[in-house]
C-alpha cells in the first residue's frame, strides 16, 4: 500500500517521531497539488493497487485534504488517514460534514493518541482530540506508538469505550531514525514491550479489542502462549518488515522514513507501484547481507530464512550501520544508485 | 444539418430547427429543454453559470437532457463528491475556461468519470495544455473524455488537412450558427459577442448572404497562404487549422505538433477505455 503524504508539516512533536528529520530537511513543495494526487491515482489504480494512506507530517494540514481524501474514496480506492486528531473546530466541522457521505467500509482515520501523562500535550490538543474522536470515533482506528518499555494501554481502552472507536488497536514498535535522535525501543527491550503488552490480555478480552502489529515485530520474542493468545482473540499479527513505499508532496519516493536518505527516486522514474516495492525490496534485502537481523541469531533463524519473520525492522540495522560502518552504509547508497 | 444555437427567448420562433438554446442558469435547463422538444429536433441545452460547478445543484429531472454546462471552475471537490453518481449519470458536459487551476481541474473532473471540455485562445499556457491533452489521449487509466483532444484526434488526417474541431466549442459555422435575442446570426460565439453579424434577422437564416459567408468562413485558410502568414509555414497547419492565426499565438506550434505525435502514437496503441462506473 502506497503512503502518500499530503504535507510535511505537523502540529505535533511527538518524542519518537518517524518523520522528524523529513520535515526538518524538506525543502520541496509544502503540500501535495492536485495534479499529482490525480497521477498517484491513476498511477496505483493501474498498478492494480485499492488501498492508499494519507499522512504527513500531519495530513489535516493540507489546504485541500478533504477534498483530496474525498477524491481517492471517489477513485475507489480504501483510505487509511493517519492523523493526530488536532485540528481547529471549523476544520472538523467541515471534515466530518464531509464525511458522512463517504462509505464507512472504504474510509479509516488512524488516530495516533500518545498517553496524556507519558506523553504531556496541552489542555487544547487533548481537547480538539476529544472533539476528533466525539464526531468521527465511528469512523477511527485508535493507533498507539510505544517508545518507552514502561508504557501504558488504560487510556485507549477509555477512549474506544468512550467514543466508540473501531475495535482494532494499532500498535507499533518505535524505530531508530538514523541521526534523528528520535526515542525509540532497542532490539534488547522488545522482548519486555511485547510481554508488557500481552500483560493487557484481560483488558483487550473484556473490551473486544483487537491488537494489530505494525512493522518490526521479531517473532521470536513473542512466546508460543502469547502468540496463541493473540491467534484467538483474532489480532493481525505482522513479523515482516516490508518497503513502506511514502510519497512525498514534490513526489519523492523513499522505502519507509527511516530510510529516507538512503535512496530517494522520484515517482516518475517507475512505471507501476509494484516497480517501486520491488526497487526497495532489493534495498532491504542489500542491507540485510551486511546484518540479517536485529538479534545475533537472525543469521542462522529458521523463522527468518522461511520468511515468517524479517528479523526485525531494517531500520535497526541502518541505524546500526550509521554508527558502526557508514562506508559501508555508503557503499550500500552508491550500489542502489546505480540501479536503474 | 446546420444546428442554431440561440437564447431562449427565439424557441419558439425557430420552430423545426435544430436548436442548442442558451440559458443562462440553471434553473432554466428543463423547461427550455421541454419547450425546445416540442417545436424542433432539439440538440441540447448550453448553461452559462456565473457561479462554480460546486454551487450548482443537478436535478434528477436533468437526465436525458444533453447539456453543457459553461462554468468559471469546478468549485471545491468535497461539494461534489456527494453528487458524482448524479452528474455522471446525466448528459452533462463542464465546459472550463483552460486557464489556471482549471487544467488540473479537468483532469480531475475527467478522472471521476465526468466529460468536460475545455476552452482556449492564443494566449494559453500551451506546455500545461499539453499536459493535459497528453492525459486525454493517452492516459494510463480509464477516464471520461476531455474535449477538444478528443474530437481533435476524431478531426485529424494523417495525409491531408483534418476538418475543424471547433465543433467541441460549438465554433464551427458549418456545423453551428449563433444567434443573438434579436435573431441577429454570427459564425462564432465570439462575433456574436462582438456584435459582427453575417444577417440580421431570423428570415434572412437561409438566405444566400449566410451560405456565402459560410462558405467563405470554410475557405479563409487559403488566404493565409497567399498573406504568406507564419501560420502557411507551420508544420503543424494541418491540425490546427490556423484557428489562432488572428492572435499571432506564442507556442501553439509546438503543442500541436506534440498533438500530432500524440494522436498518432494512440492510433497505434489505441485510447485509453472509456470511464465506465
Amino acid at each position: 500500500m502506497a503512503n502518500i503524504l499530503l504535507t510535511n508539516k505537523c502540529i505535533r512533536e511527538c518524542p519518537y517521531c518517524f518523520a522528524g528529520r523529513e520535515m526538518a530537511q524538506s525543502e520541496g513543495q509544502d503540500f501535495l497539488s492536485w495534479e499529482n494526487a490525480v497521477y498517484l491515482a491513476d498511477f496505483l489504480t493501474a498498478s492494480g493497487e485499492r488501498r492508499v494512506s494519507l499522512l504527513g507530517g500531519e495530513p489535516s494540514l493540507h489546504p485541500e485534504f478533504v477534498d483530496i481524501t474525498l477524491y481517492f474514496v471517489a477513485r475507489g480506492f480504501d483510505v487509511n488517514v493517519f492523523t493526530s486528531a488536532i485540528m481547529s473546530s471549523a476544520r472538523l466541522e467541515t471534515l466530518a460534514r464531509h464525511v458522512a457521505a463517504a462509505p464507512a467500509e472504504r474510509l479509516n482515520f488512524v488516530c495516533n493518541l500518545n498517553d496524556p501523562e507519558q506523553t504531556p500535550t496541552t489542555a487544547s490538543e487533548r481537547e480538539q482530540v476529544e472533539a476528533f474522536l466525539a464526531r468521527l470515533g465511528a469512523w477511527t482506528m485508535p493507533a498507539f506508538n510505544i517508545y518507552r518499555p514502561d508504557f501504558r494501554l488504560e487510556f485507549l481502552f477509555g477512549l474506544v469505550e468512550r467514543f466508540g472507536l473501531r475495535k482494532r488497536l494499532r500498535l507499533g514498535i518505535t524505530h531508530p531514525i538514523a541521526g534523528a535522535g528520535n526515542a525509540w525501543i532497542r532490539a534488547g527491550e522488545i522482548g519486555a514491550v511485547i510481554e508488557r503488552l500481552c500483560s493487557y490480555r484481560h483488558a483487550f478480552e473484556a473490551a473486544l479489542i483487537r491488537p494489530s502489529f505494525d512493522c518490526g515485530f521479531p517473532l521470536c520474542r513473542v512466546v508460543d502462549a502469547d502468540l496463541g493468545w493473540l491467534t484467538r482473540l483474532g489480532a493481525s499479527t505482522n513479523f515482516k518488515c516490508r518497503p513502506a513505499i511514502d510519497i512525498t508532496p514534490d513526489m519523492e519516493v523513499y522505502c519507509c522514513f527511516p530510510l529516507s536518505f538512503l535512496d530517494r527516486r522520484s515517482v516518475f522514474e517507475f512505471d507501476s507501484f509494484r516497480q517501486i516495492v520491488e526497487h526497495y525490496r532489493k534495498l532491504q534485502e542489500r542491507v540485510r547481507t551486511e546484518i540479517a537481523g536485529i538479534y545475533d541469531e537472525c543469521g542462522s533463524c529458521i523463522h527468518r530464512s522461511e520468511a515468517t519473520c524479517a528479523g526485525g525492522g531494517v531500520c535497526h540495522i541502518v541505524n546500526r550501520l550509521a554508527a558502526e560502518a557508514p562506508a559501508t552504509l555508503k557503499k550500500i547508497a552508491d550500489d542502489q544508485a546505480c540501479l536503474s | 444539418m446546420t444546428r442554431l444555437v440561440c437564447p431562449e427567448v427565439l424557441i419558439d420562433r425557430l420552430e423545426g430547427r435544430s436548436l442548442c438554446v442558451r440559458v443562462d442558469s440553471p434553473d432554466r435547463i428543463v423547461e427550455a429543454a421541454d419547450r425546445a422538444r416540442r417545436r424542433s429536433p432539439w440538440t441540447c441545452v448550453i448553461c452559462d453559470s456565473a457561479v462554480p460547478l460546486d454551487e450548482i445543484n443537478p436535478e434528477e429531472t436533468w437526465r436525458g437532457i444533453a447539456i453543457a454546462l459553461m462554468a468559471p471552475s469546478i468549485g471545491r471537490f468535497r461539494n461534489l463528491a456527494s453528487r458524482l453518481e448524479l452528474l455522471r449519470g446525466l448528459g452533462l458536459r463542464v465546459f472550463l475556461p483552460g486557464e489556471g487551476e482549471n487544467l488540473a481541474a479537468a483532469r480531475l473532473l475527467a478522472s471521476v468519470g465526468i466529460s468536460v471540455t475545455v476552452t482556449f485562445d492564443g494566449s494559453a499556457d500551451w506546455e500545461a495544455l499539453a499536459d493535459l491533452m497528453t492525459y486525454a489521449l493517452i492516459g494510463p487509466v480509464r477516464h471520461a473524455p476531455v474535449e477538444p483532444f478528443e474530437t481533435m484526434a476524431a478531426c485529424y488526417r494523417s495525409a491531408a488537412r483534418g476538418e475543424d474541431w471547433g465543433r467541441a466549442w460549438f465554433d464551427d459555422p458549418s456545423r453551428y450558427l449563433h444567434l443573438d435575442a434579436a435573431g441577429r446570426v454570427a459564425l462564432t460565439r465570439r462575433e456574436l459577442l462582438d456584435g459582427r453579424f453575417v444577417a440580421d434577422g431570423i428570415s434572412n437564416l437561409d438566405s444566400d448572404e449566410v451560405k456565402e459567408s459560410v462558405e467563405a468562413r470554410n475557405q479563409a485558410w487559403r488566404e493565409l497562404f497567399a498573406q504568406d502568414h507564419v501560420c502557411a509555414r507551420c508544420a503543424s497547419w494541418r491540425i490546427c487549422g490556423a484557428r489562432f492565426a488572428a492572435s499571432a499565438p506564442d507556442g501553439c506550434a509546438a503543442f500541436f505538433d506534440e498533438t500530432t505525435q500524440i494522436i498518432e502514437r494512440r492510433r497505434r496503441t489505441g485510447p485509453a477505455r472509456s470511464w465506465q462506473p
